[in-house]
């Protein structure tokens, strides 16, 4: 008995020396003293390997890759409550930026926007996955990163879009037009579009709903009634009612993206420019989105898209670069962003997904102000437009969102045009909503100027007392985000560089 | 359906609420569309409050007004609705009237919408005749539906018409082509189509019920 | 330049008539393109040329062209 005691204390012993015998051993006099590790005497078994697991090095991998210095952006001397201009101050800082209008851009013009806010978010900063898609574009990765521009009649038709994509394109590298809906109400920019056949338009807001409520990432959809017909391409040609696009172009680019859901079996699409196929697709996929790319091998200035079969769900056409930034309109007359809400989160981020959409730039409001009359609308107004970032957010998980200010909008009031009540207060709401999301914000609304500065845009014939602005003024706007948007991109870059020194 | 009392009368203030809903139910025309609604990029519920301003200006001679509205109430309860007036019965026509209510209550962006969109698809409307008895905004309930209350109706505003001294010709009113169940309805009580009109337009069904509408008329019969 | 002869310049442009010229007791029967749409047109054109806003208890009243100068005076004075 003795005995048994003896021998299991001294392997109780050995086991502890063992467990707690320092790696390094212990060092006497130039000798090491070393002791056998627990983890020999008892290996551990070995884990299975699976997919799951290379995913999950992997994802730590990309994760460490990313883990820049903690953004601390100091943001505090943009939370002011600002005073605004002076007409004489207004007037000339107008007038600085049409002089500046047929200036090239270069990067000394990026300097620090005080209308800008890029608040930290999870460690890093609100536009710093938007900005990580720039630094891959620039390292010459083979992909097309968007920024999908979300609005009201303010940038329909691709206004104020079309600069920002330019801009954007001309320093990363891109092409084309991104988005083009089968029919909008206004005339848009740069191409002529003529659509074909009996069709039906489902809005999110201001017009037909769809049934089963199946929108794109934009809030809108289409399908044609009838069947169509399929080739040859002089009968379709002939047939006035064949539902088709019709596109007349201005720009190059290299990719023609079909974007539908809900896919019926012989659902095609053709391609033609004028008398030659391009390119044709079926059309039968089922799930909620896809997109369908087709590069071309040659430059065209004109397009058909003939559809036959029974409909899918048409989203729009997109023409694309092969591999850059790309910019897709999704302005909706009327609007004011709360109907992106009847889009799930789920089917929203699986759009964003295959599109690789790494931002969002939320423009609504205008049409708002006609309701901001009192605290309690303004408070309804504001659980609005929380849980419509807080949907965008949720919805873009590893990609940025940008939210532009209310402008200023003006109406008659006993023959008089004065600007709208609580713009200004609802402006510091959106901040304040912005921030708490984790988006960046733009002061549009004191960028130009503040309380009833519409009055004087209108006088010098850049905007309509309503709030629009003119073709210029919208250049002149986009060209300031953009300048204040590189500014920050330098900022992060100085970031990664400090992270890529201290290694 | 057993009933109790009914009364036909002309509307009253405190019917506001049901004849701006039998407005934007005779515009949808049994389908989830306004085409006031599309042509001026608004909610439902904006067009509502829209339609709430326009009658509080008490306009007469159109449908955006109370003045021309009869309405059916059984045990206390509106049942249907139909505005009558004759056109040009104080020299502007509806539809001047008409753009007028909408002008003077949706913002200008608003306006230049109902502008884009309506000259798209200005082949879809049909001219009123002067001095016609028109119809408009027919709505009855679902459950007072098949009880003869469409006939009712016009018969009152006839009547009202007559009492009044406004000489009218013949009773006129518009459908939209999709309305079957209305045209059969119509037909049965003495209508008869004169005229369609049909708008080609891609999107016209985005906008409107139909691509087209019909005009119906009605000579008066003897002793009315 | 006149209130009428503005307003000429505007009916000649809504209504795609370079030769119209307009009378105090003109209406819409007379002119073929106007109708609901250029009717909507005219009156915007004319609220952003004179920089005024109707009521439509103003335009209600409205029988003929002469009354339309006449209201336009009244709101530009106003």
């Amino acid at each position: 008995m003795k005995g048994i005691i003896y021998t299991f204390t001294v392997i109780i012993s050995l086991g502890l020396c063992s467990y707690f015998w320092p790696k390094e051993g212990f060092q006497y006099q130039g000798i090491s003293l070393q002791f056998i590790r627990f983890e020999e005497l008892f290996p551990q078994p070995k884990q299975k390997t699976n997919k799951n697991s290379l995913d999950g090095e992997k994802i730590v991998a990309e994760k460490e890759k990313k883990n820049y210095p903690a953004y601390e952006g100091d943001i505090s001397h943009k939370l002011i409550q600002f005073e605004d201009l002076s007409e004489a101050d207004l007037d000339k800082f107008i007038d600085s930026l049409r002089r500046k209008k047929r200036d090239s851009i270069s990067s000394t013009d990026f300097k620090e926007s005080v209308y800008l806010i890029n608040p930290p978010y999870q460690n890093a900063s609100a536009l710093d996955p938007f900005f990580d898609a720039l630094n891959e574009i620039e390292q010459g990765k083979d992909q097309i990163y968007r920024v999908n521009h979300y609005g009201d009649s303010q940038i329909e038709g691709d206004r104020m879009t079309i600069t920002l994509r330019n801009l954007f394109q001309k320093f990363f590298s891109g092409n084309g037009y991104g988005f083009i809906p089968f029919y909008d109400v206004t005339t848009p920019l740069g191409y002529e579009r003529k659509l074909v056949g009996s069709w039906n338009h489902y809005k999110v807001f201001g017009g037909q709903k769809h049934p089963q409520k199946k929108y794109g990432p934009g809030g809108t959809s289409f399908s044609y009634n009838g069947q169509g017909n399929p080739e040859p391409y002089q009968q379709i040609q002939e047939e006035k009612n064949n539902p088709s696009i019709h596109l007349q172009l201005q720009k190059s680019f290299s990719e023609i993206g079909i974007w539908y859901g809900k896919g019926k079996t012989g659902s095609k699409v053709y391609i033609w420019s004028d008398s030659i196929k391009i390119a044709e697709a079926q059309l039968d996929d089922s799930s909620q989105f896809r997109m369908i790319r087709i590069p071309l091998q040659q430059a065209v200035k004109k397009i058909q898209c003939y559809f036959s079969g029974m409909s899918p769900v048409l989203y729009g056409i997109s023409l694309d670069p092969k591999r850059g930034i790309q910019f897709d309109n999704f302005g909706l007359r009327g609007h004011s962003g709360d109907g992106i809400m009847t889009l799930q989160v789920e089917s929203l981020q699986l759009m964003y997904q295959v599109l690789n959409t790494k931002l969002a730039i939320i423009q609504f409001g205008g049409n708002i102000t006609p309701y901001l009359k009192s605290e309690k609308t303004m408070a309804y107004m504001k659980e609005v437009y929380k849980n419509m970032y807080r949907h965008f957010k949720k919805a873009l998980p590893e990609a940025s969102v940008l939210v532009l200010s209310i402008n200023d909008v003006s109406r008659s009031v006993n023959g008089q045009y004065e600007s709208y009540p609580n713009i200004s207060d609802f402006r510091y709401i959106q901040r304040e909503l912005a921030i708490e999301s984790g988006c960046a914000f733009f002061d549009l609304y004191q960028f130009m100027g503040g309380h009833s500065s519409i009055a004087l845009w209108n006088r010098k014939n850049l905007a309509a007392k309503d709030g629009h602005l003119t073709e210029e003024s919208r250049e002149l706007v986009s060209k300031e985000l953009f300048k204040a948007l590189m500014y920050e991109y330098n900022q992060y870059k100085k970031r990664i560089s400090r992270q890529e020194e201290n290694k | 359906m057993k009933m109790g009392t009914m009364q036909i009368r002309k509307a009253e203030a405190k019917d506001i609420p049901f004849l701006i809903q039998a407005i934007i139910e005779a515009d949808k025309s049994n389908t989830n569309r306004s085409s006031y609604c599309s042509l001026l990029c608004i909610s439902e519920e904006e067009f509502r409050w829209g339609l709430s301003q326009i009658f509080e200006e008490e306009l007469e001679f159109c449908e955006f007004g109370l003045d021309a509205f009869a309405v059916i109430e059984v045990d206390g309860v509106i049942a249907a609705a139909c505005a009558g007036w004759v056109e040009e019965g104080a020299g502007l026509p509806s539809w001047q009237l008409r753009m007028m209510a909408i002008q003077s209550v949706f913002s200008s962006t608003q306006i230049q919408s109902f502008i884009q969109n309506a000259k798209i698809f200005h082949s879809i409307s049909l001219s009123r005749t002067k001095g016609s008895l028109q119809i408009e905004s027919v709505f009855i309930s679902e459950k007072f539906r098949g009880l003869g209350f469409l006939f009712h109706l016009i018969e009152f505003h006839i009547n009202f018409a007559k009492e009044k001294g406004i000489p009218f010709q013949f009773v006129e009113l518009l459908t939209y082509q999709n309305n079957l169940m209305a045209e059969k309805a119509y037909q049965k009580i003495g209508f008869i189509p004169v005229t369609h009109s049909n708008c080609d337009h891609p999107l016209v069904l985005s906008f409107y019920p139909s691509s087209g509408m019909t005009q119906w008329q009605k000579k008066l019969q003897h002793g009315q | 330049m006149d209130n009428k002869t503005q307003l000429e310049i505007i009916f000649r442009e809504v209504f795609s008539a370079p030769d119209l010229h307009i009378h105090e007791a003109m209406t819409a029967s007379e002119v073929n393109q106007w109708d609901s749409i250029s009717h909507l047109i005219m009156i915007s054109k004319v609220e952003e040329v004179f920089g005024i806003k109707f009521k439509l208890k103003d335009l209600i009243k409205l029988k003929n062209v002469g009354d339309l100068l006449l209201l336009i005076e009244e709101k530009r004075k106003g």
